[in-house]
C-alpha cells in the first residue's frame, strides 16, 4: 500500500511536469497543425541555463536563497522564448509563407531539433547536477501548484482574453482570421512563445531537487512523453494535456516502484499500448470533442 | 666468367640468407591498435604510455632472454583505429605485414573483436589488455576457443566481475541482495547475470529491477528496495547513472551496502564540492588495480609512469604495462618467436610479478585467472577495501 501512494505521488510529480510541457506541444499543434519537435531541445536549453546561471549566482551575494532560483528560472524562461521565437522565425514561418506541406515543417521540426541537440552536445556531454533548492517533498507540491495556477491562467487567457480569441479564431480557420484583421504571425509566434516558457518552466521544477542531467534531458530523458500526453489528451485542449501529462507521469512512477516484480521493462510498453487504445476508441484523444474548439 | 658468376650468386644468396637471419633475430617486434582520437581516446592514449613504458622498462633492463640471447623489443607500430571493428582489422593486417612477433590490442572490446576476426587466420599471438566483453576469447556462444586459441587478455572478462562480487556478497554474510541494472547497456546486463547467477548459487535471495536510458530520477526506483528490507544493492553501470543512484538511495533513508564493477571508476569524480559523500563509504567496487596500492609491485609502477608521464596511471595504462609483460614473460618461457610455440607458452605458462595481480596466475581459455581488487572509500578518497 505504502508502495502504491509513493508510486502515485512520485507519478503526479512527474505528471505535472510532462503536463506542462505537453501544453507547449498542445497548443502549438492546435494553432500549426504542426509537431514541434524541438520542443524538447527549448527543454534542453531551459534546463541548461537555469543550471549555469544558479552555478554562477551561488557564488555570488544570492547565495542558495530563493532568488538564485527565480532569477534562473526567468533567465531560462526569457531565453527560451527567445529561442522559440528564432526558430519560428527562420524555421518554420517561411515554409508557412511558402505554403509548403504540413511534411515538410514536420522535416524541418526535426532537423532544428538536431541541429540544437548538436550544439549541446557539444557544449556539456557530461552529466550535470542542478543545486539542491528543496527536497523531494516540496518540490511536489511545487509541481503539483504550478501547474494547477497555470493550467487555470491559461484556460482564462484562452478563453476570455482578446488575445485568446484570436488564437482560438487563427487555430479554427487561418484564413478567415486573417480576413477579420488579425495578425496570424504574431498569434503563432506568440503560441510559441507560450509554450516554450512552459518548457522552462517544467523543466526548473523537475531539476529543482537537485537531480541530475545530461544534454538528452529534452530528447532522451523526458523524451517524446509530453508529445505522447498531448495526444492522448486531445490535441489542443489545455485540461486534455495535463490529464494526458498525469497519466503518463502516473504509469511511468508505478511500473518503477514496482520494478522489482519486472514492471519497469515493460513502461513503454504499457504507455504506447494505452496511447494506441486510446486513439482506436477516441481518436482525437480524451478530451478533444471538436476540432472546431481547438487552441 | 661463368665461374665468376656462380660465385657471385653463392655469394649474394650467403649474404641475404645472413643478413634475412641477422633482420630476424635483431628485435622482438610488438604491435599495437587503440584509439588515439576521438570520444574514447583517453582509453587508447593511456594503453600507449603504459606500452611505451614497459617497453622502456624492459629494453633497459637488456631485453628480454630468447634462448640465452638478450633481444630488445621494438614497438613497431601503435595504430590508431579509432575504436573501429574494420580499421583494427586492417590495422593486424598492416602489423602482420610488418613481421610483429605479439600484438598487444586492441583496445576497446568492438575493435579488439574485429581485430581477432583478422588475428586467427594468422595465428599470431593477441594480448589485448582490455578488452573486456565476454565474447572476444571464446566467441559469442563461449565454444569458440579451438579457433580464437591464440587470443588472451590482460583485463579480467565483464562477467567475472558479476561472479567476483556475488562471492564476496555470500562471503559478507548477504542474505537479501538487489540488483538494479540498466536494460540498455550490455556492461550492465552481462554483469547482472553473473551477479545472480554466483549470488544465488551461494543461498543467496536475489531480486532483480530493470531501468532504461530514459531514467536520470531513480527515486521510485527505490521504492521496493526501501520496502523489502535488502542488506545488499548491486548496481551495475557507468560511473555518471552509479552516481546519481546511490546519491538517491542514500538521501531515501537507505542504510545498506551498495556493490558495483568498473564501471565505477569515476564515480568519486561526481561529488560535488562541498557535498557530503559519507554514503559512499557503505560502497565497493570491483576494479583491475589500484594506484595507491601499498604493494611494492604497483608502487614501482605509479612511480615510473608519474616520472615519464607526469600523472596518476589509470587502470588501462596498467593493463598495457602488464600486457608487454605477460608477452616477455612468454617468450622466455618457450625462448622462441614462432607464434604457436608463443601462444602454448600463453596457454600454459604463469605469469607473475604484475601490476595487476597481486598473485602469479595462469590463463584459462584465454582469461587471466586474477582476484579483482575491491575499492570502497574513506574521507572523500578511494581506498582499498579488505
Amino acid at each position: 500500500m505504502n508502495t502504491l501512494l509513493e508510486g502515485l505521488k512520485q507519478g503526479l510529480e512527474l505528471g505535472s511536469i510532462f503536463a506542462l510541457m505537453a501544453l507547449g506541444y498542445s497548443m502549438v499543434y492546435g494553432i500549426v497543425k504542426m509537431i514541434n519537435f524541438a520542443h524538447s531541445e527549448f527543454i534542453t536549453i531551459g534546463g541548461f541555463l537555469a543550471y549555469f546561471i544558479t552555478e554562477s549566482l551561488l557564488k555570488s551575494t544570492f547565495g542558495n536563497s530563493i532568488w538564485s532560483l527565480l532569477i534562473a528560472l526567468v533567465a531560462a524562461i526569457i531565453v527560451c522564448v527567445i529561442v522559440a521565437i528564432i526558430t519560428e522565425r527562420f524555421a518554420y514561418r517561411p515554409l508557412r509563407k511558402k505554403g509548403s506541406s504540413r511534411i515538410t515543417a514536420l522535416i524541418t521540426a526535426i532537423g532544428v531539433s538536431y541541429i540544437f541537440s548538436g550544439i549541446m552536445n557539444a557544449i556539456e556531454p557530461e552529466q550535470l547536477q542542478f543545486h539542491k533548492f528543496v527536497d523531494k517533498n516540496t518540490s511536489f507540491y511545487i509541481a503539483i501548484i504550478t501547474t494547477a495556477v497555470l493550467l487555470a491562467l491559461l484556460t482564462f487567457f484562452v478563453k476570455k482574453t482578446k488575445i485568446g480569441i484570436a488564437m482560438r479564431a487563427v487555430s479554427e480557420n487561418e484564413q478567415a482570421a486573417k480576413l477579420m484583421g488579425i495578425n496570424n504571425n504574431f498569434i503563432i509566434a506568440l503560441t510559441f512563445m507560450i509554450g516554450s516558457a512552459l518548457a522552462a518552466i517544467g523543466v526548473v521544477i523537475y531539476l529543482l531537487d537537485g537531480e541530475c542531467f545530461t544534454f538528452e534531458i529534452g530528447s532522451v530523458t523526458i523524451g517524446l512523453y509530453p508529445f505522447v500526453a498531448a495526444v492522448i489528451g486531445g490535441i489542443g485542449s489545455l485540461p486534455g494535456a495535463v490529464i494526458g501529462g498525469f497519466l503518463i507521469g502516473i504509469i511511468r512512477a508505478i511500473t518503477q516502484v514496482y520494478s522489482n516484480i519486472g514492471l519497469s521493462s515493460w513502461v513503454d510498453t504499457i504507455i504506447y499500448g494505452i496511447f494506441v487504445i486510446i486513439l482506436l476508441f477516441k481518436p482525437s484523444g480524451l478530451l478533444g470533442k471538436d476540432v472546431r474548439e481547438k487552441v | 666468367m661463368k665461374k665468376l658468376f656462380s660465385l657471385l650468386v653463392v655469394l649474394l644468396l650467403v649474404c641475404s640468407v645472413v643478413g634475412c637471419k641477422e633482420k630476424e633475430a635483431e628485435t622482438i617486434k610488438l604491435g599495437s591498435s587503440g584509439p588515439l582520437s576521438g570520444s574514447v581516446s583517453i582509453y587508447g592514449l593511456a594503453v600507449k604510455e603504459g606500452v611505451e613504458l614497459a617497453v622502456e622498462e624492459i629494453n633497459a633492463a637488456g631485453g628480454v632472454d630468447v634462448d640465452g640471447k638478450m633481444m630488445k623489443l621494438e614497438l613497431v607500430d601503435f595504430v590508431n583505429d579509432e575504436a573501429d571493428a574494420k580499421k583494427a582489422a586492417a590495422a593486424l593486417t598492416s602489423l602482420i605485414s610488418k613481421d610483429v612477433d605479439v600484438v598487444v590490442g586492441a583496445v576497446t572490446s568492438g575493435a579488439t573483436e574485429g581485430l581477432i576476426a583478422e588475428a586467427v587466420k594468422h595465428g599470431v599471438p593477441v594480448i589485448t589488455p582490455t578488452g573486456t566483453a565476454d565474447k572476444l576469447t571464446v566467441g559469442d556462444n563461449g565454444d569458440e576457443r579451438d579457433v580464437r586459441y591464440n587470443v588472451f587478455r590482460a583485463c579480467f572478462y565483464d562477467s567475472y566481475q558479476g561472479k567476483f562480487m556475488g562471492q564476496y556478497a555470500a562471503d559478507q554474510g548477504v542474505k537479501k541482495a538487489y540488483v538494479l541494472y540498466n536494460n540498455d547497456e550490455d556492461y550492465s546486463k552481462g554483469l547482472k547475470d553473473a551477479f545472480v547467477e554466483t549470488a544465488t548459487a551461494n543461498n543467496v535471495n536475489v531480486v532483480t529491477a530493470a531501468y532504461s536510458k530514459q531514467d536520470k530520477d531513480f527515486n521510485a526506483f527505490w521504492v521496493p528496495i526501501l520496502e523489502g528490507g535488502y542488506d545488499c544493492v548491486y548496481v551495475p553501470d557507468y560511473y555518471e547513472n552509479v552516481y546519481n543512484i546511490l546519491k538517491t538511495g542514500y538521501a531515501k533513508g537507505y542504510e545498506g551496502v551498495c556493490y558495483g564493477g568498473d564501471g565505477w571508476d569515476g564515480v568519486i569524480k561526481q561529488v560535488k564540492e562541498g557535498e557530503d559523500a559519507s554514503f559512499l563509504e557503505n560502497c565497493f567496487y570491483t576494479n583491475h588495480y589500484f594506484g595507491e596500492s601499498e604493494s611494492p609491485a604497483v608502487k614501482t609502477f605509479v612511480e615510473k609512469y608519474q616520472a615519464k608521464y607526469g600523472s596518476i596511471p589509470v587502470s588501462f595504462a596498467a593493463l598495457g604495462y602488464d600486457a608487454v609483460y605477460i608477452a616477455k614473460q612468454a617468450i622466455e618461457a618457450c625462448d622462441s618467436l614462432e607464434y604457436d610455440a608463443v601462444v602454448e607458452a600463453l596457454t600454459t605458462g604463469t605469469f607473475s610479478g604484475l601490476v595487476t595481480s597481486s598473485t602469479p596466475f595462469t590463463f584459462n581459455n584465454g582469461n587471466p585467472e586474477k582476484a579483482a581488487v575491491v575499492i570502497t572509500f574513506k574521507d572523500g578518497k578511494e581506498v582499498e577495501a579488505e
